[in-house]
Parts: C-alpha cells; structure tokens; sequence
C-alpha cells in the first residue's frame, strides 16, 4: 500500500531532477529495513577469566539466545562453577552445573539497521550441585578456655539442588560484524533449595552466594557471536506519509 | 513490560529488606554455657545467693570474670544464686576450682569435674558452629576436695541436655 504511494510521488519530480534522486525519495518515504533473525551463542568473559587471578574459583557460563518475534529473544544459560569460599567461621566449597532458560524483551528502538539491544528478561534457573564442608570454628561467647582452632572435617554433601527466578536486565552492544559484548545484572528469587541436613547451601552454582532471605544478586560479561539464519523486510512508513494516504 | 518493571521493583524492594548476615547477632543462641543454681541445705527450695565466690579452670592463671566493672580482684567475684560457667568445647571434661569466700580469711574450695559429650551443631555463616553437651549419665559432675573440708554438700543434675542458658542444668546445695 505504501509501496504504491510512494512510487506515485516522485513520480512528479524527475522533471527537474533526473533518475538519480528519486531512489532518494523512495528511502525517504518509506524506510524499508531488514530485521535479521538467528542463534547468538557466547561466553561469560568474567567468569572465565576470573579462574586466572581467583586460585579459589573454576567457571564457565555459555549463554545463547534465538530471536523468536521483532522484540522477544528465547534465552538461555548453562554453566558450570567451582568455588572455594573462606568465610570467618566456615570454609566451603560447592561445585556443579546449571542452566538457565527464559526471555529477553528488547526495548531499545535502533537506529536503521544497527541490532543493539537493551533488554529486560525474566528466566528460570535450575542447579545441581554438591558442596564440601572443608572447616569451620565453634562460636563461643564465653572463650574462657580460649579461642578454638578451625576443625577440619572434610564434610562432602552430594545431590544438592536448587531452583530460582531470574530478572535479568542486560545490553548487548555490535562492536565488529555479528560480534557482540554485553553486560547483565540479575536478581534472583530462591524459589527451592535443597539443603543438606545439619548444613546449609552457603553457594549455588548460578544463583551465587545465598543469603539469610531467598534473594541473590549475579552479573555476567559476555561476548557473543550472531549466526544469522533468515531475514524479515519490514517496511517502516514515515509518520507524514501517513495523513497524505487519506 | 510494565509488568516486568514492577517485578524489577519488587525484587529491588526485596532486597534492600535483606539483613547482613556476616556478624554473628549476639541474640543468637551459639555455644551454651553450664547453668547452676545455688540451695542452702536448711531451705532446698529457695535459690540461695553464695557469699563472694570464685570459680577457676584447673591450670587456669585467672578465674571466670564475673563483674566487668570490678577491678583488684573483685571482678572475679559472685554473690549470685546462679551462675553460668563456660565448658571447653576441646574436650570431653572440664575441670573448675569453686572457691567459696574468696576474698575472705575461711575460703573454702572444691573441685567440680564436669564430664559429657559434645555435639557441633551448624548455626549460620556468620556464626559458624555451636557446641552443645550432654552431661554424661552417671558421674557427670564429681566433686574432689583440696584442702580436706567441703562446702559444697550436695550436687544434683536437673538437665543433662545442655542446649541453651535459659534453664538450670545443675542444682548445688551447699
């Protein structure tokens, strides 16, 4: 429809103008764009760069998503995390593997045919993991008989897990073709969380170091790679074509 | 999506509710001590306040500080009808020097042998671990004399599960 009007337009023009200009007028009126559907799949920058300096951490996240709708993204995580936490009383360890899977709703209005995003998401996090009681202290508020050493116990406690809601704010910037680096913050909602009797899940892989509620914090650095599968046209009419139409 | 913003914010509001979590709260209950109330043997009934007590860990330099305040001596003394004694969390006995009259010229002391089992019991990050006892069936608390004449008359164990502060484990009659 669009289409029409905007080749009866110029139509009047060339007189003065010649050929050239009237490709202008086409863009002009109505924008057409492409909007390129596929798989981004990435990595976690921070997490596997931090097993270089932190003696105490092991972990890689790859992170995916599959552009389903202009603005929906399906999105998900799987990762894997060994961390050694020395706390003033305790020394834990807990390791394993978790995946992450919901959506990103982009809000950003790009320019032209750049693909940034801006994008608020929700997802659903699933872990299993195991967790090692390597020492701890006994609190005593009465030292009388003096501080006591850490006692060694090696404690392992296996088939623990743990499920959790996600609200995921992320960016997502392309910085070569295809290439993209991005940055997110999570809040996380401890929705179950097995714990080992007599102990406690002080980390869960994925859902990070817990605290006394059920919330939780996370960030992730990413660089991801765009495949692109198949392409939409999707012509963008300026707003003034529209009151000419009538 | 005004929907997920309202998450977003109820999530932001959930967590600046969160406490901190990496001080032990000095509410909570950690590592008990041993509870004794103290009885004359002319009234068993009614707890009966000792007269300027001490109470010392065998090999010990210096007894349980009892008065902050105190000082020259008199912060290690009790004129209490209960006092809490703490139980070493190192080791299955504990032995305590209770010396009656301390600060006077007829001190009289005798030797209290605690023995139990003990049982560490995870608490929270910041706290980590709690020790509670169980004093042992029989025997849990001998009495041993120094110096040939006991004040202490009678002892009796009302609790053996030593879990918190809240209650007398041990009744002394004196």
């Amino acid at each position: 429809m669009f289409g029409v009007q905007a080749q009866e337009k110029p139509a009047i023009k060339p007189k003065t103008e010649g050929t050239k200009p009237e490709i202008q007028e086409i863009k002009k009126d109505s924008v057409i764009k492409t909007d390129r559907y596929g798989l981004r799949v990435g990595v976690d920058l921070y997490k596997l760069t931090r097993g270089l300096y932190d003696k105490d951490y092991k972990g890689v996240e790859f992170v995916g998503d599959w552009r389903l709708t202009k603005k929906y993204y399906l999105a998900a995580e799987l990762g894997y995390e060994n961390k050694t936490t020395d706390d003033d009383r305790l020394n834990t360890s807990a390791a394993g593997s978790y995946l992450k899977a919901g959506f990103d709703y982009n809000f950003y209005e790009n320019w032209l045919d750049m693909e940034n995003l801006i994008t608020i998401g929700m997802r659903g996090g699933f872990s299993a993991f195991s967790q090692d009681l390597n020492s701890y202290k006994i609190y005593n508020p009465n030292p009388y008989w003096g501080e006591q050493p850490s006692v060694v116990v090696n404690q392992k406690y296996n088939g623990l897990t743990a499920s959790w809601l996600e609200v995921v704010m992320g960016l997502k910037a392309e910085v070569f073709d295809n290439v993209f680096v991005g940055f997110g913050v999570q809040l996380k909602l401890l929705a179950t969380n097995k714990k080992p009797s007599g102990f406690d899940n002080l980390y869960i892989p994925g859902f990070n170091r817990t605290y006394d509620g059920s919330f939780g914090v996370g960030f992730n650095y990413t660089v991801s790679y765009f495949i692109p599968i198949y392409k939409k046209k999707i012509m963008a009419p300026e707003k003034k074509a529209a009151p000419k139409k009538k | 999506m005004k929907k997920l913003v309202s998450i977003l914010l109820l999530f932001t509001f959930g967590l600046s509710s969160c406490e901190k979590d990496d001080i032990c709260d000095a509410n909570t209950p950690t590592t008990p001590r041993v509870v004794i109330t103290f009885y004359k043997d002319i009234d068993p009934t009614t707890p009966a306040p000792v007269i300027n007590m001490t109470v010392k860990g065998q090999d010990e330099e210096n007894p349980i500080i009892f008065n902050e305040n105190g000082t020259d001596g008199t912060e290690y003394l009790t004129s209490a009808s209960t006092v809490s004694v703490p139980l070493r969390t190192d080791s299955d006995t504990t032995v305590y020097e209770f010396t009656f009259n301390a600060n006077g010229t007829n001190r009289n002391t005798d030797i209290l042998t605690f023995k139990y089992t003990r049982n560490n019991i995870y608490v929270s990050r910041a706290c980590g671990f709690k020790t509670n006892f169980t004093l042992d069936p029989t025997g849990a608390v001998v009495r041993t004399d120094s110096d040939g004449l006991n004040w202490i008359q009678n002892i009796t164990v009302l609790n053996r599960n030593i879990v918190s502060e809240d209650e007398t484990h041990i009744n002394i009659v004196y």
